[in-house]
């Protein structure tokens, strides 16, 4: 073959493979030297043929050096004890990389103490400088550090966490770090309050049009300070796709305490605008509100057709007179978690029914609701009674989180529910809602089936007769109570269901401890098990004042797990010590 | 079945889906287009390569790693499924030996387990300590010592 077609790559491949296989090295050696000078460079597997050279002679050559080594017998090379440890430097360039690539960045950098080797394989290897991660650092870092650092990376940095520096480098930061992020291998960027690369300033080196281009491999872009959403620059980069490949777009924080803008797109020249393929964008606002009309969201999350997770905190969406409701079925059908924390809008965005996890923590927000419609028919509606389309938006949610709301209301989360399919729904977060009552429980009790996680902690109108009610709860993992006023009773309740037998007699709370236990034990029995296999695992009970330290020990030793911090309330459990002895088991 | 013979020259007959764990001696049988010659593996010796064939064994049935991303990103678990674990608690020699060996036959996914194994011994630990457990002498004198530690102190972690 290799003598019919002399321009024929394969052929001297495999001829050389042959020589390897019978173990004749050198004749494999020169079939490739003779191949490569017959092919063309530009042939997909001269770089092949160029690597089995390589191989090859560098097996040659250790061959001749052991060969010279066990000739002379004056060579200072003893025969290693097996025993004996070997250094890791030892190793291939290409393995010693693939095994510093598990160790911390930190730590790396500090094993040039190890030996001189160890120090100049450290330095000297781009890969190692590949990962700058700042944030462990105990100390700030100064500019000249990490410029240093990207100076070994060659080039090849690929994931920068820029935390830690120094804030006088402040200013020069642009003009001495930027240069070195210019390059295509850059695929994780986190960038730290006071690194102000992004925005222009009087010394500073802003990012100018050009120079984004550098990034079409960055993935995750993690920003500090929701006030740089205020550079125009770098929204535009955004907005017009100049971040390719980004994934993930978060940013966090914020310096100022007044109110913030967002962009105002609408006024914009949007013509160069590009939809992107963003999956995840948080602006996690802190400080002031980002203050944002409607169409200008809009218009943003209209670039982001493909967003699979949206988090928005302490954001006031502003109706305009034409738009007031955020149809994100239409606008991100993929959408699968929706988190407004913290936020106010005149009404709820509509979310497509692929959405899973719904939080509106501290909002100011409910969910929408359906109404019955004058004429008898129930229709769809948000808060403002505009009927809207989607009744099944919440068909696949798992997990709602509506916390410290206090707009939710017993009617409002019935109408919730009821939108809800009860054998999907896993999760609930109440905790501090004071709009709701009992009666809420009771239709979770009823309605939830699937209910792993409940949380319903700081609620003054939780009672016993509740909690009692979520004994139907047959897949309940992990239940908080915190700050409640329920009692032991209501927890017995909880464990046992009734307290009433047949007669319709309350029954004594000894006799339900007893017969608690017995089950347990019965269980036990039965199945081995070290503890009770109630589904529930977890009961958080802090601060509820009605239920005694003793009682929460009994309650362990069933095999639940409780945390039940009463610190503060010493006082209040001595005082009651007599009347409640009656838990002390 | 394929008949592998290791550099020492012992012979070992294993299951072709066992042997062809190893990318070099997959690709090897393909070319040779007859699985039953013996192939030579001049690299392994026979106790190093007894090992290497009792872990493709035992991952035979496993997905082969599809090119397993070459980036350079820092892989953060240097978790160790427990038989693997087992499988790695040799001496330190061995334990290169298969690092070597894996490399050689280009069997990624053992390659990866060694090199865990290995990155956990330097994990966490004072260049001290991985001197000691590398046997490595330390060749700078205390001044060189101090100048590098100053350098790089502001790497100290929180």
């Amino acid at each position: 073959m290799v003598k019919k077609y002399r321009t024929n790559a394969k052929g001297y491949l495999r001829a050389g493979k042959i020589h390897q296989l019978m173990g004749n090295d050198l004749k494999a050696r020169n079939v490739y030297q003779e191949g490569l000078k017959n092919i063309d460079s530009n042939d997909k597997l001269y770089g092949v043929m160029k690597q089995m050279l390589g191989t090859v002679s560098l097996r040659l050559s250790r061959e001749q050096r052991r060969r010279a080594a066990t000739s002379d017998p004056n060579d200072v090379q003893q025969p290693r004890n097996p025993r004996q440890p070997r250094d890791v430097m030892q190793l291939p360039v290409e393995i010693i990389e693939k095994i510093l690539r598990y160790i911390p960045f930190t730590q790396l950098v500090k094993l040039q103490n190890v030996s001189k080797s160890w120090q100049k394989f450290l330095l000297n290897n781009a890969t190692v400088w590949s990962v700058l991660d700042y944030r462990q650092c105990k100390k700030s870092i100064r500019c000249s550090t990490v410029r240093k650092c990207l100076q070994r990376a060659k080039g090849g940095v690929v994931e920068l966490y820029l935390y830690n520096v120094l804030p006088q480098d402040d200013s020069i930061i642009g003009n001495e770090i930027a240069p070195y992020l210019l390059t295509a291998r850059l695929q994780v960027l986190h960038v730290d309050f006071n690194v102000n690369i992004f925005l222009p300033s009087k010394r500073g080196h802003a990012m100018l049009d050009t120079q984004w281009r550098a990034f079409r491999n960055l993935t995750i872009l993690k920003i500090a300070g929701c006030e740089m959403l205020e550079s125009k620059e770098l929204v535009e980069v955004i907005c017009q796709a100049g971040l390719p490949s980004l994934r993930v777009l978060h940013f966090y924080g914020s310096a100022v305490t007044i109110p913030k803008r967002f962009p105002q797109l609408s006024e914009w020249n949007t013509t160069s605008f590009k939809p992107t393929i963003l999956r995840s964008l948080i602006i996690d606002n802190s400080g002031g509100p980002m203050m944002t009309p409607t169409d200008d969201i809009l218009m943003f999350l209209r670039l982001h057709p493909e967003l699979i997770s949206l988090s928005l905190s302490r954001f006031v969406l502003l109706s305009t007179p034409s738009l007031s409701t955020i149809d994100l079925a239409n606008i991100t059908p993929h959408l699968v978690e929706l988190s407004l924390t913290n936020c106010s809008a005149s009404s709820t965005p509509i979310v497509p029914p692929t959405c899973q996890k719904f939080v509106i923590a501290n909002s100011s927000l409910i969910p929408r609701t359906t109404a019955r419609h004058s004429n008898g028919v129930e229709v769809y509606s948000d808060g403002l009674n505009n009927i809207v389309p989607n009744p099944d938006e919440y068909r696949n949610l798992r997990h709602l989180d509506a916390s410290s709301n206090n707009m939710l209301t017993d009617q409002d989360f019935g109408r919730v529910l009821s939108r809800c399919d009860g054998t999907v729904l896993q999760r609930l977060d109440l905790n501090g809602c004071p709009k709701i009552t009992t009666a809420s429980v009771f239709q979770i009790s009823e309605f939830c089936s699937a209910l792993r996680v409940l949380l319903i902690g700081q609620n003054s109108w939780l009672t016993d007769n509740g909690l009692a009610a979520l004994h139907g709860l047959c897949e309940l993992q992990y239940l908080d109570i915190s700050s409640t006023d329920v009692t032991f009773t209501g927890v017995l309740r909880l464990l046992a269901g009734s307290d009433i037998d047949a007669d319709g007699k309350r029954i004594p709370l000894t006799k339900l401890v007893a017969r608690i236990q017995d089950d347990v034990k019965t269980f036990r029995k039965s199945a081995g098990d070290a503890g009770l296999r109630l589904p529930l695992q977890t009961l958080v009970m802090n601060s509820c004042t009605g239920i005694s330290l003793q009682s929460s020990n009994w309650i362990r030793s069933l095999g639940v797990r409780v945390e039940h911090d009463l610190s503060s309330m010493y006082d209040y459990t001595n005082r009651n010590r007599k009347k409640r002895s009656l838990y002390y088991l | 079945m394929v008949k592998l013979t290791s550099s020492d020259g012992e012979s070992f007959d294993v299951e072709k889906e066992v042997a062809e764990r190893s990318v070099l001696i997959k690709n090897m049988i393909e070319d040779v287009g007859d699985a039953s010659t013996e192939i030579p593996i001049p690299n392994v010796t026979a106790n190093v390569l007894k090992k290497v064939l009792e872990w493709c064994e035992h991952h035979k049935g496993d997905p082969i790693l599809a090119n397993e991303d070459d980036t350079d990103a820092r892989k953060k678990s240097t978790d160790i499924d427990e038989w693997d674990q087992k499988f790695m608690q040799v001496d330190q020699e061995m334990l290169f030996e298969i690092i070597l060996a894996a490399n050689y036959l280009d069997i990624k996914a053992l390659l990866e387990v060694g090199c865990k194994t290995v990155a956990n011994m330097i994990k966490g630990k004072t260049p001290e300590e991985i001197r000691r457990t590398f046997n490595i002498q330390n060749d700078f004198t205390p001044e060189e010592e101090a100048q590098i530690r100053r350098e790089n102190e502001w790497a100290e972690d929180r």
